[in-house]
């Protein structure tokens, strides 16, 4: 049987990433971000859709997604800790985390997140 | 002075507070389309989400121009009134109450004061407070909307140069017969 928890750290597909992870609070009704923490993590990660191109009257704008598969935990925005997304940095381009696979059953995480930058 | 839409919701946000005697509760009142996404509430929480934007009226069609002395030189202050609507929700078992709350709160004569200083006035015309509850994932989340517009006076200032000196040449068909120069 394959345990996606070996894979994961598996030299083969396991990768180094940073994950900026942003907790913050509510002042005068306007969130605050606290100071980020940037966090070294090993995982899978791989394209989920190909890096496509907007044509918009502005400008060229530029989309695509990826998806994770960690030990760690990975969160979206919760009010439990008071934060919001998890970022990736991966390939020099910040990708936000949508949605989250809660495998921790299975001693794993997938999480799903779309690049932000935009350009 | 031209206010930014973010300049105008802090102005707001601590008079709704105000309005609705939430000062313990003040992060309950907050705006909307913030950048980055913020943590959500509970279904039984009383929440006040508010965003502002622009929008068109007869009245902000006229456009005063008044010039007037700065030192060293002249002035022009141009004016026109902007009609923010502020467009609020209300989450909550108390949602159509707080904002009827509100809805009385912005005719108080102290409200009406606290705005004047800011050049900020209420149309009085407010529509009414609409119940539309909200779906979500599998119960009805309780929800009021209502939107208020305010007329709020616009200024922009600009330094204009005045004439520091003329020259004057006389000419006649002998030619240049005298020059005279004017200063300020």
């Amino acid at each position: 049987m394959i345990s996606v928890r070996e894979l994961i750290t598996d030299r083969s597909f396991a990768q180094e990433f940073i994950l900026i992870r942003q907790t913050g609070q509510f002042i005068n009704g306007r969130w605050v971000n606290d100071p980020i923490k940037r966090i070294r993590m090993k995982g899978v990660i791989h394209p989920l859709s190909a890096k496509e191109l907007m044509k918009v009257p502005e400008a060229d704008r530029i989309t695509g997604s990826i998806k994770i598969y960690s030990r760690e935990p990975l969160y979206v925005t919760t009010t439990s800790g008071n934060r919001i997304s998890d970022k990736v940095l991966w390939k020099d381009q910040e990708w936000k985390i949508i949605s989250i696979n809660n495998w921790s059953d299975h001693k794993h995480y997938s999480a799903i997140a779309t690049r932000i930058s935009g350009h | 002075m031209i206010r930014s839409i973010r300049e105008i919701e802090d102005l707001f946000q601590p008079i709704i507070v105000g309005l609705l005697n939430w000062e313990d509760q003040s992060n309950n009142v907050r705006m909307g389309w913030q950048t980055e996404g913020v943590p959500a509430f509970g279904i039984e929480d009383n929440m006040i989400f508010f965003t502002v934007s622009a929008v068109d009226s007869p009245v902000s069609f006229p456009y005063d121009a008044t010039v007037f002395e700065s030192s060293p030189d002249l002035a022009i202050q141009t004016s026109y009134t902007r009609v923010l609507e502020i467009s609020f929700v209300a989450y909550g078992s108390d949602a159509v109450q707080n904002l009827t709350k509100l809805r009385f709160g912005f005719f108080k004569e102290a409200t009406h004061h606290l705005l004047l200083k800011e050049q900020i006035f209420l149309v009085a015309d407010v529509p009414a407070i609409r119940r539309v509850p909200e779906n979500f994932e599998g119960r009805w989340w309780e929800r009021a909307d209502v939107k208020m517009q305010f007329n709020e006076l616009v200024s922009d200032y600009e330094d204009i140069g005045s004439v520091e000196s003329v020259d004057i040449e006389v000419w006649d068909r002998r030619g240049l017969q005298e020059t005279i120069n004017i200063n300020k």
